[in-house]
């Protein structure tokens, strides 16, 4: 899936005309601060993900404005609206710590839009995944759960809101144990399906994985990532269900006297093992950022058997954090179709990769200037029009 | 309060006051508000005696908690109504909706809300302990509490407090809007109505 061309107002430090992509490579290079991130946190916006860097949604607003707006035009056939009329213009609006999206003008959701737009991005916040706390890896296989199952989304959801009530009855002295009770009978119910949709994404994103790190010939052999949780391996989502239960009545009497849940998927981890034993302790950070890599592209694989065209992918300071060896892997595996954008403090960074034909352009104080055409058609990406490259 | 023309006071204090009304925006209000001073004085009047009048007479069913001009309420003191058979809504705007199907001969119990823990909201600030008083003689409770987190969670804890008391308990099924098209129905609802479908 590609987007043409994308517009923004009060994003970020965001100005200038309306950009217009190429549907193979962009490269966007510019010095630091100049808002080669923004833009890619633009266009995650609008295709449904949240803001980088664990920012507070209206944290993208420029300086004193109160509503940003980003809009977009995607590629491939038109998608019916509501009055079922065909129609490719995404919007996103974001006001009050609240974001709304639109196919041409009307209104949407998030899982709609992040269907219209499936996208993988890889920014310096991923680059820990492997080594770093369990919700990175959680938020990562949760976006997979999404693209494999429509009510992943509004189960966690409820999961969370009943959690959050639940903590509060935990709270109170003494607790309800009636209220307690059907506060953990919605957490049961939409914890197991969580559970459920979570065990089905590690499946299929382990496979993937597997694949994804021979490509990029990790030193590491029979790797999986294995789904770390409270509730079993096997069983269908009524035996999950009775078992989180089970789980939460034993776990009762340490709840209340910690005052918090502990037990459920909220406390879920992924671990990538190679064989039986966990890899990020053994791996080098340049393998371990390989297998991040490795972990991305098999998100962009499953994406892509969810729909008709490979994602989006987006790299963020593609050069800066991993080895030439791991980049020339990278854009070989990177499928057919795929609209890319790569951005870069240096120019000369695609020279000698493999990449698709494309577009270079320039970030300079929030404005992308086209400066030149790469050409390559997966052949090594030479600059045949550059300016750009110093 | 913002008042829109400092030179007129009390059009700022008309235009703050329909502001807070629920679904006015600040244009809605400009206009109710224009609108209000141009029509005739006795229809401005009526409306205004309207909103007295109604807020003078209406109050809460001692009974029920729905609203009524007269209490126990006409729904209560209907005896065509099946006694026997109860449905259970959040607010006395549900009674309505329910109302207007025209296929409930059963009576009501409003709530008065759902159980947040996250707003302070339990048992003892809904009316539960009068639900359970009113037990004796029901045979079935209908829970008609919104399909979300805080109603869900006041379904199962009302259906833990009815069902030793030998009451048979349902709640209202959830699905596809009747009239639309499969097509656009969003993925969340579609797999609601497969998880709750039904033999034909």
């Amino acid at each position: 899936m590609e987007i043409h061309s994308l517009s923004t107002e009060n994003f970020r430090n965001l100005a200038g005309p309306p950009a217009e992509f190429h549907p193979g490579l962009n490269l966007i290079v510019g010095d630091n601060g100049q808002g080669k991130t923004s833009l890619l946190e633009a266009i995650a916006f609008l295709a449904g993900r949240i803001p980088f860097r664990g920012s507070a949604i209206d944290e993208v607003l420029s300086a004193g404005t109160s509503a940003a707006v980003v809009t977009g035009r995607r590629g491939g056939p038109p998608a019916a609206d509501r009055r079922g009329q065909g129609g490719d213009v995404l919007g996103v609006r974001i006001q009050d710590g609240r974001r709304e999206h639109f196919l041409n003008g009307e209104k949407i959701g998030r899982l709609r839009a992040r269907k219209l737009l499936p996208s993988v991005f890889l920014t310096a916040e991923d680059l820990g995944r492997l080594t770093g706390p369990p919700a990175g890896r959680r938020a990562a296989l949760d976006r997979v759960a999404h693209a494999l199952e429509a009510r992943h989304g509004s189960n966690l959801k409820a999961y969370e809101t009943a959690r959050a009530a639940k903590t509060r009855l935990l709270g109170a002295d003494p607790a309800d144990p009636a209220a307690l009770s059907a506060f953990e009978g919605v957490m049961a119910g939409a914890g197991a399906q969580v559970a459920f949709a979570r065990r089905r994404a590690a499946e299929k994103l382990a496979r993937a994985f597997r694949r994804q790190a021979d490509e990029l010939r990790s030193p590491f052999t029979d790797l999986s990532l294995r789904l770390r949780s409270d509730l079993p391996e096997s069983g269908d989502e009524a035996t999950l269900r009775a078992h989180f239960q089970e789980r939460m009545t034993a776990a009762a009497p340490e709840e209340r006297r910690r005052g918090r849940c502990l037990v459920g998927p909220h406390r879920d981890d992924v671990a990538v093992m190679a064989g039986e034993s966990p890899v990020a302790e053994r791996a080098s950070s340049g393998e371990n950022r390989t297998l991040v890599l490795a972990w991305t592209l098999a998100e962009a694989d499953l994406l892509l058997e969810q729909s008709d065209a490979p994602p989006l992918v987006a790299f963020d300071d593609f050069d800066s954090e991993w080895d030439p060896l791991s980049l020339d892997r990278f854009a070989e595996a990177v499928p057919a179709g795929t609209q890319l954008f790569l951005t870069s403090a240096r120019p000369g960074a695609v020279r000698s990769l493999p990449l698709p034909t494309g577009s270079l352009f320039r970030m300079e104080n929030g404005r992308l200037r086209r400066e030149g055409i790469l050409g390559g058609a997966r052949g090594p990406a030479r600059l045949l029009s550059a300016e750009g490259a110093r | 309060m913002r008042l829109a023309s400092p030179w007129l006071p009390a059009f700022g204090r008309l235009l703050a006051s329909l502001e807070r009304l629920p679904g006015v925006g600040p244009k809605s209000a400009r206009r109710l508000a224009h609108h209000l001073l141009a029509v005739p004085p006795p229809q401005a009047e009526e409306l205004l005696e309207a909103i007295r009048s109604c807020r003078e007479r209406t109050i809460s069913c001692s009974v029920c908690h729905a609203l009524t001009e007269a209490d126990p309420c006409p729904i209560c003191t209907d005896p065509a109504r099946d006694e026997r058979l109860l449905a259970v809504v959040e607010a006395p705007s549900d009674v309505d909706v329910l109302e207007r199907t025209r296929e409930f001969r059963g009576r009501y119990h409003v709530l008065g809300g759902a159980l947040s823990p996250l707003r302070g909201v339990g048992p003892d600030e809904l009316h539960v302990a009068d639900l359970v008083q009113r037990a004796p003689g029901v045979e079935e409770v209908i829970l008609a509490t919104n399909p979300n987190v805080e109603g869900e969670a006041t379904a199962l804890y009302l259906a833990r407090r009815l069902k030793p008391l030998g009451i048979r308990v349902t709640r209202l099924g959830f699905g596809l809007p009747v009239g639309a098209s499969i097509e656009f129905a969003d993925e969340v609802t579609m797999s609601r109505s497969l998880a709750g479908r039904r033999e034909v």
